[in-house]
């Protein structure tokens, strides 16, 4: 190479260099397929605005992206919310917005809301035509005044100031999605807890009440073409407490109960977000158990390696909350009758500052339940014309979870009869009283609660 | 299976016949049947041995489960994969097919056949009285004395299952069994010093 050419080379590549380092990441573009290499509890890696959080959920966080955005900021074209969430101690709002082949509106952004902020979407700006039909091809919000009325000492001790910012998880393309559900779920101890109140569940919908007993309840994500028309606005009403969920277990104040999804809508939860009591498979539900508790959901919250973090920098210093995915949780009435799954739910271990010989890990240990996201066959939250089901309590004999006891129900118990916990064979859902063996009691509790005329 | 008319005089000798009792408490206890636990052989033309285990006494029965004993030696499970066959006491009720929900049990090739079970399928009400629970097709390995006992082993929760309240079945009497088997076992190896 002569001198000439070499010149022009390392001039050009200090161009660029140059022009790399002057360049600021202001907006981040995630081409459908890209994976980012995201750990728990690092940095936020190159690529990701400076203002990005790294928070992930479960196996699945290569594929999602969690941003940061101060309010008023811009997402990037590129993106696509996912979902959105408050901080915790402004509103644990979830909230899907995404897959809206036209495009999203205001009426979409008002879902932005906390319960406990105003929202003025005047600066949201509509979505241009989309490249897919899933997914918008660039999205711009801006998230005017949220959490600017929180007030202060708002009953939660963690009064921060991420109050004045929101979760965003950007993702690529739900084309993606089929990979996702795919993705293996690290295997852990399923959690039973006998549960000793039945819980019922009832909505104010519209009109109401609403009868929430059904079997199954579907609500719409955006873009589904059965979306009611009228927008609506539900509230949920906890007939229950998990109060006597766990042993030493009560409802944290810190953290609590949000709901799932509803488009078109605000939702309201009607304990003032003090305390929560019902719990179902697309719910973030938060309580605090013990150390134990947590232990007998399959977390070792000393050892293992949590597989989300979520830094909370809160007025007693910065606090990083370890979240672990497991398999299930299952909570089952005291008659054993019904039953309560969550499936895939992220379970937050909250540090105990109060105990200064066990700062890590406390007795106190916040679980966030519900947030199945991907939960293979269950709830999917973000395919075209996927609907959001919300479960009542699981008949005990509704071994496949299907919302109704049939002969296929039956027919799970007969495949590991004979077969006891630890057997090749052995399948939990068929032992429904969970005491290890799978024999006459388990056929006959799901056969008596066959429908009548059933023939197997 | 219908016994030969002239079956082998060794068959005869051979099959050893037991009677298996299991006392088991149908809830409410208050209210409880002592079901009987009966073992029936027909020695077959074929060489085949056709036990039917039968029960007496039963009262609202929803649900039942049972496990089976005998020799390996002596026998073999025709069906392995299908030891038992589903009996009439069910059946002579609610003939439909799909009433009932039969599981043949698990046979280990070494003298125990598991969890044989049957249950009634949806809200229909518990049956009373006498009958057939299974029957099972043995194939004889030799021509020894040998003894086969119906019971209900509580490690693997056999019991009667009423149509209301699931019952709990009193620990089998395994020494009940097991003593009825010898004194049986003892009087055939006279009968045949007789002949």
């Amino acid at each position: 190479m002569s001198r000439s050419r070499l010149f022009r080379a390392a001039l050009v590549s200090l161009l660029v260099a140059g022009s790399a380092l002057l360049q600021q990441p202001s907006s981040v573009a995630i081409a459908a397929g890209q994976v980012l290499p995201l750990a728990a509890c690092t940095p936020a890696p190159t690529g990701i605005p400076a203002n990005a959080g790294t928070g992930q959920f479960g196996p699945l966080a290569r594929h999602i992206y969690t941003l940061r955005l101060p309010v008023g900021d811009t997402l990037p074209p590129g993106s696509a919310i996912f979902y959105v969430f408050s901080v915790f101690d402004t509103g644990s709002t979830v909230v899907v917005i995404n897959n809206q082949p036209a495009g999203f509106s205001d009426a979409d952004l008002l879902q932005l809301c906390s319960p406990t902020s105003n929202c003025d979407t005047s600066g949201a700006t509509a979505i241009p035509p989309t490249r897919d039909p899933n997914v918008p091809a660039s999205l711009n919000v801006r998230l005017w005044g949220l959490g600017a009325t929180i007030p202060p000492g708002n009953g939660a001790p963690l009064d921060n100031p991420q109050a004045e910012t929101l979760d965003v998880q950007v993702r690529p393309s739900p084309t993606a999605i089929p990979t996702l559900i795919g993705a293996p779920v690290a295997a852990r101890t399923v959690a039973h807890i006998d549960y000793g109140t039945i819980i019922t569940r009832t909505y104010d919908f519209g009109g109401g009440p609403f009868d929430f007993s059904a079997p199954d309840i579907t609500f719409y994500n955006a873009g589904d073409a059965a979306i009611p028309t009228v927008p609506f606005t539900f509230r949920l009403l906890p007939r229950g407490s998990f109060d006597h969920a766990l042993d030493g277990a009560s409802i944290g104040p810190r953290f609590f109960l949000d709901t799932a999804v509803v488009k078109n809508g605000t939702h309201t939860i009607t304990n003032n977000l003090t305390t929560s009591a019902i719990m179902y498979d697309t719910g973030n539900t938060t309580t605090s158990v013990t150390e134990d508790a947590a232990r007998a959901l399959g977390i070792d919250p000393i050892n293992d390696t949590p597989v989300d973090c979520f830094d909370a920098d809160t007025a007693n210093g910065r606090v990083t909350l370890k979240g672990f995915m497991i398999d299930k949780f299952e909570m089952t009435t005291a008659d054993g009758l019904n039953r309560y799954v969550i499936h895939n739910p992220l379970i937050y271990v909250e540090p105990d500052l109060q105990n200064p010989q066990r700062p890590a890990f406390p007795d106190g240990v916040a679980v966030v339940m519900g947030s199945n996201y991907f939960a293979p066959g269950k709830v999917l939250f973000d395919g075209p014309g996927q609907a959001l089901r919300l479960y009542t309590a699981l008949s005990a004999a509704d071994t496949n979870e299907d919302g109704r006891v049939d002969c296929a129900d039956l027919a799970i118990v007969r495949a590991s009869f004979g077969k006891r916990r630890g057997q090749a064979g052995y399948d939990e859902r068929a032992d429904v009283n969970r005491d290890g063996i799978v024999n006459i009691t388990d056929l006959t509790f799901v056969s008596r609660q066959l429908p009548a005329g059933t023939r197997c | 299976m219908a016994p030969s008319e002239n079956r082998p005089r060794r068959t005869v000798f051979l099959v050893a016949f037991v009677i298996a009792c299991a006392m088991v408490l149908l809830a409410p206890p208050s209210a409880m049947a002592t079901p009987i636990l009966t073992v029936d052989p027909t020695p077959l033309a074929s060489g085949q041995l056709h036990v039917e285990i039968n029960v007496s006494g039963a009262v609202d029965v929803y649900g039942y489960q049972f496990s089976v004993e005998y020799d390996p030696s002596v026998l073999a499970v025709a069906d392995p994969f299908n030891p038992a066959t589903e009996g009439t006491f069910f059946s002579s009720v609610y003939p439909d097919p799909g009433e009932t929900f039969f599981f043949p049990g698990l046979d280990d090739g070494l003298g125990h056949i598991t969890f044989i079970a049957n249950t009634l399928v949806g809200p229909l009400a518990g049956v009373t009285g006498s009958g057939s629970l299974a029957s099972i097709d043995f194939t004889r390995l030799s021509d020894d004395p040998t003894t086969v006992v119906a019971f209900l082993d509580e490690a693997n929760g056999d019991g009667f299952v009423g149509s209301e309240v699931t019952s709990v079945p009193e620990p089998a009497t395994m020494l009940l069994v097991a003593t009825g088997s010898a004194f049986v076992m003892r009087r055939r190896a006279r009968r045949r010093r007789h002949l």
